[in-house]
């Protein structure tokens, strides 16, 4: 495919949502409560507080409830809420089924662990609640496309956790690239650090106030070791979590596809080689180091490295005409030829802001449009990320049919569904 | 080996997963299994050919796993399994350990592993051991994830018989099971499940039908619509709306729009619709509009960007003007999103709207639609916009507009506009970077407006090229005033960057130079020398440290202790040796001091004699203060010898002490003689030992 070929299968514009300023819509003033979106969070950990300002910074949203299966952060989460409202009317909810029978909520902000991101968005889905939920959207290739029927059969309103979507530097590059002023790009270059490794550790009781049932939700039992528990180690073991390719590769593979407009397919062969951790020191399960690599039928082709420090992650599209690159650290965009950087506005809000991605969801909960990180985009991306995984745990090269969903081996295509635990029915 | 029985206390399911209390036994291993093992091991690594009784020692070996112990036995069992891919006799010997795996005796973490391996390996000759897990609370779940996404007659058996006599979650778990594996024999079972008592047992049993999606269902599921209990109403939605799904019936989702229906299940059923309807659902759109169903309004608007009818762009253009505005505004994107010449059309007469909701979408729209024949209308909207949001709004769209007609369009409202209008479309020249632009902007540094003046240099900054060159500096040395003079200097530092030829760019000001008598206009000259980098333009500015005009003078000596490299080290030397001036001096210490630090990251004998020659130079205590400084970073042990003396230096003492100890910390590793010395050297009596 030539340069003006592979211009022609992307569209001509970025097709991003319109987020119109705050003062277009009315919103310098107070906003009439009738007129607020009405939102509830479920799991309220560390991700769940970061993101939480760039809700409350909406003057027509108003949060009024959460749910978490830790009382510490029930309790903590609510603090916070009152605190921004200056009331104390934040309802709390260890079971989230509860709080989502709230007929007064609208929405719901989902920042669990990663198990529980697409069953508690389907359930979200059933009780007619539109939904952000964090990234990454599922934990297996069919639980990810139930998520996506599941939006669909509900007409439900559905923002995947890829705030980089909305962010100022990532869209500009992917502006360059669709307006051809690199060239054809060929490959797509990703780096994610270096996964962390585990060392053993023994069960012990369940902490008191931790209702660990729910805190497993769908995945089938295993005994309570607190270093699986503590901060994010949870991402490191396959039942809970696939590691940095998945954590911040699903975030790259996303902005991948949205340049090169595939968000409804994907690439068709996968293979890659890693480094797994030392048996006898870590009981962590998911890649230290990793090589893997993808290609598209028409050629383009993907390498996502797993390696360096956290500091040194960045995407770089290189065409036969020049790169650009991002830094997702610095946030800084650079470019050969260098001119193409001229062409940049301002600066632009940083990726850990997330207000534009949240912006773009509330004009999408009223329009009923497709937010810029719809369930198939999100569950496409996604894909990329599993079948990577998929492949390293196969230690073999796979090809995948993204039109059937489906890989040219039995043993990965069983490895794309993982059976819930009642009564977690999806 | 010996076998203990060990209890396990367990706290909510902390080591087992049912409560109140469980036992597990945990085989003790001897020291002849550990040598087996060892065995075993090295085999494995040699990669020699599996022997019955090294699988025998790994399956003991992952049979008494648990958290907290090393993992080696499973990975190596996962690592065979990978190999095991084209050799099927192998394959079958691992389902065989896997299945071994499952046997009482087992710890639950061992056989949980074996059921993870045999969701991607097993085969029917795993059901037997599995369906002993089904009878048990705690293992059923774990039996459930070994029979994974695999669709077997037997599978669907051995589900089928253990559901008699399950109870509770575990009876969940199954009906579950067999929903996802579409089991049509279960559909009669769990239709009588359906009608239960217990509620739980009922929705799970209903979604399950609902995916099984048989005739049989379908009918189950209708009866059970027909029935209309409360409890389990959301479940037969669902299940409803799944049989819909799969039959395609237009009727069943008429049914499911029905206003007593809940929001969302309107909504899916109406989206369904949409989709199924032959023309589209061009027609169901526009009676929802003028049905006024303020739920399903925003969907059959958001579907018109999707219809595929040749008019569809213009009919729904016309029905904007019966829109509130927020409607317009989604109309418009659902236009922008058919991107047709109709579609287009309607969205520029939207730009000219009195409502700012509706004309801010037909800009953005506009931009993302990447109209190039919109360009001289949005030009036109910038000069009327109402506020900066507006002028933003339409900056943002025109930069997203490519093409050369574009750029000649922004120029031509350029020079028609006033304000923060014209300034916008300044910098909006400058970013596209399209060279037809310098001309005017070249014209626009000459405004009388400040603003004006300023943007256009900056436009100029980034779109000015070599060629420019002489014509900016002709506009930096004609500058009457210096409020425009920082952003003339700095886009002529940007162009002389876009200059590979050092010789080339020291030409251009030498020959600007030549030119001007003005002392403000030499000045910027000489400021702008360092952007050369050559041996010429610094010998101009030394030549300028003798000239008759004290601003030259002085301009030159700060653009020298700004230089950016190492050349000019022997000129600032020579000045801080000869110079009387206390300011110049001051520059040029400072400047030789920010040279010296910037090769502290690599330390070396060069460096090292650099801070030497500094130290000879300093003529005060708040020199060496300065200097010593900067040589507390450079991680190297022949800098402690430049500090030692200064120690007896009471005026600096503090700043000598601070200096050794920092140098001293960096080299304790690599060289701890001379990290001794130095901590002895602080010492009170602190003299060289």
């Amino acid at each position: 495919m030539n340069r003006r070929q592979f211009l022609k299968t992307l569209s001509t514009a970025l097709a991003a949502p319109m987020i119109l300023p705050g003062s277009v819509l009315g919103l310098n003033g107070a906003v009439a409560p009738s007129n607020r979106i009405v939102f509830a969070n479920i799991g309220i950990g560390g991700r769940a507080r970061h993101v939480m300002p760039s809700f409350l910074a909406q003057t027509d949203l108003v949060f009024t409830a959460v749910s978490d299966c830790r009382s510490d952060r029930l309790k903590s989460a609510k603090e916070m809420i009152d605190k921004h409202y200056g009331n104390t009317d934040c309802r709390t909810y260890p079971d989230f089924r509860e709080l989502l029978a709230q007929k007064d909520i609208d929405a719901v902000f989902i920042a669990t662990g990663d198990r529980w991101h697409a069953t508690a968005s389907i359930y979200a889905a059933r009780a007619g609640k539109d939904i952000y939920s964090e990234k990454p959207i599922s934990m297996t290739i069919s639980e990810g496309r139930s998520l996506v029927e599941a939006c669909r059969r509900y007409g439900t309103i559905y923002q995947g956790g890829t705030q980089r979507r909305s962010t100022a530097s990532y869209r500009f590059a992917i502006e360059m690239v669709r307006q051809g002023r690199i060239g054809r790009v060929h490959t797509v270059e990703m780096q994610v650090w270096t996964g962390p490794t585990v060392p053993h550790d023994k069960p012990t009781p369940v902490p008191a106030g931790w209702d660990y049932d729910t805190w497993l939700g769908p995945v089938q039992w295993f005994p309570f070791v607190p270093a699986r528990m503590a901060g994010a180690n949870w991402n490191y073991f396959w039942d809970t979590g696939e590691g940095p390719i998945i954590g911040m590769g699903c975030h790259y593979v996303d902005q991948m596809q949205w340049a090169l407009g595939r968000d409804h397919t994907g690439p068709v062969e996968f293979e890659g080689h890693c480094e797994w951790p030392d048996p006898v020191k870590y009981m962590s399960e998911t890649p230290v180091t990793a090589e893997v690599r993808c290609r598209y039928a028409d050629g383009i082709k993907c390498v996502m490295y797993s390696r360096g420090t956290f500091k040194d992650r960045y995407i770089r599209y290189i065409g036969d005409e020049g790169w650009i690159q991002v830094d997702d650290e610095t946030n800084e965009v650079t470019a050969e030829p260098k001119t193409i950087l001229n062409l940049r506005g301002s600066a632009g809000i940083s990726w850990t802001n997330a207000g534009d991605h949240v912006r773009n969801l509330l004009d999408s909960i009223r329009s009923r449009r497709l937010t810029i990180c719809h369930p198939e985009a999100a569950h496409r991306a996604q894909t990329i990320c599993q079948a990577m995984n998929i492949g390293l745990r196969l230690g073999r090269k796979l090809r995948w049919d993204p039109v059937k969903e489906r890989f040219d081996s039995e043993e990965a295509n069983r490895m794309r569904h993982r059976e819930p635990r009642a009564p977690w029915t999806i | 080996m010996k076998t203990r029985i060990l209890p396990i206390r367990c706290s909510r399911g902390a080591l087992s997963p049912r409560c109140p209390e469980s036992t597990v036994s945990r085989p003790h291993a001897g020291g002849a299994a550990w040598l087996q093992r060892v065995v075993l091991l090295a085999a494995l690594a040699l990669a020699l050919p599996l022997q019955a009784a090294d699988l025998s020692q790994l399956i003991a070996d992952t049979a008494k796993y648990e958290s907290g112990q090393s993992v080696e036995p499973l990975r190596k069992f996962e690592e065979l399994l990978r190999d095991s891919a084209r050799k099927p006799a192998l394959r079958a010997e691992l389902e065989a350990a896997m299945i071994k795996l499952l046997a009482p005796g087992v710890t639950f973490e061992a056989r949980r592993f074996a059921c993870q391996q045999l969701a991607v390996i097993g085969t029917d000759a795993s059901l037997p051991a599995l369906a002993e897990l089904l009878k048990n609370e705690e293992t059923a779940g774990i039996a459930c994830l070994a029979f994974g996404s695999r669709r077997s007659p037997k599978l669907a058996e051995t589900l089928r018989n253990a559901l008699p006599t399950a109870r509770g979650r575990v009876r969940l778990q199954l009906i579950s099971t067999l929903g996802n594996q579409q089991d049509k024999e279960s559909v009669k079972t769990f239709a009588e499940f359906a009608r239960g008592s217990d509620v739980a047992l009922a929705n799970t049993a209903i979604l399950a039908l609902g995916k099984i999606g048989s005739s049989e269902a379908h009918a189950a599921i209708a009866a059970l619509r027909k029935e209309n209990k409360p409890a389990v109403a959301f479940a037969v939605a669902e299940a409803t709306l799944r049989v819909a799904e799969q039959t395609g019936s237009v009727a069943l989702y008429e049914e499911m729009l029905a206003s007593r229906q809940p929001a969302n299940i309107r909504r899916g059923a109406f989206s369904a619709l949409l989709r199924l309807d032959k023309d589209g659902g061009e027609k169901r759109i526009v009676e929802t509009l003028h049905g006024r169903d303020a739920l399903l309004e925003p969907i059959a608007i958001a579907a018109v960007g999707t219809l595929k009818s040749r008019g569809a762009s213009e009919k729904f253009a016309k029905e904007m003007a019966s829109l509130i505005p927020q409607q317009q505004a989604w109309m418009i994107e659902a236009l922008a999103t058919r991107g047709d010449a109709a579609a287009r059309a309607a969205i520029r007469n939207a730009v000219g709207s009195s409502n700012a909701t509706v004309r801010f979408a037909a800009i953005a729209a506009l931009g993302r639609l990447n109209d190039g024949t919109s360009a001289s209308l949005l030009c036109a909207a910038l000069t009327k916009a109402q506020d900066a949001d507006e002028r933003q709004e339409i900056v943002n769209a025109l930069g997203q507009i490519t093409g050369s007609a574009t750029d000649k369009a922004i120029l031509a409202e350029l020079k028609r506009a006033s304000g923060d209008a014209r300034r916008e479309l300044i910098g909006l020249a400058g970013r596209r970077g399209n060279r037809v632009a310098v001309p005017v902007l070249f014209e626009e540094t000459a405004s009388d407006d400040v603003g004006t003046a300023k943007a256009a240099f900056q436009a100029l900054a980034k779109v000015a090229v070599a060629d420019d060159l002489s014509a900016l500096l002709a506009k930096l040395t004609s500058l009457k005033t210096d409020t425009l003079r920082d952003a003339a200097e700095n886009a002529a530092m940007r162009v002389l960057a876009k200059i590979n030829d050092p010789s080339r760019r020291t030409a251009a000001l030498e020959a600007a130079m030549a030119k001007t008598s003005d002392c403000d206009a030499r000045c910027s000259l000489l400021r702008l020398m360092p952007a050369c980098g050559c041996p010429k333009a610094l010998a101009t500015l030394s030549s300028a440290l003798k000239d008759s005009d004290a601003r030259i003078r002085e301009t030159a000596m700060r653009t020298l202790a700004d230089w950016p490299d190492l050349t000019v080290w022997d000129t600032l030397t020579g000045i801080c040796r000869q110079q009387e001036n206390a300011t110049f001096r001051a520059l040029a210490l400072r400047g030789l001091v920010r040279l010296a630090t910037s090769g502290n990251a690599k330390p070396d004998a060069t460096l090292i004699g650099r801070y030497r020659q500094l130290l000879d130079i300093a003529r005060n205590d708040n020199e060496r203060k300065l200097l010593l400084g900067a040589l507390a970073g450079v991680a190297h042990p022949d800098a402690l010898p430049l500090a030692y003396p200064l120690l007896a230096v009471p005026g600096v003492r503090a700043e000598a002490v601070q200096a050794v100890n920092r140098i001293a910390s960096a080299i304790r590793t690599t060289h701890p003689e001379a990290h001794r010395e130095a901590l002895q050297r602080l010492k009170p009596s602190g003299k060289k030992p």
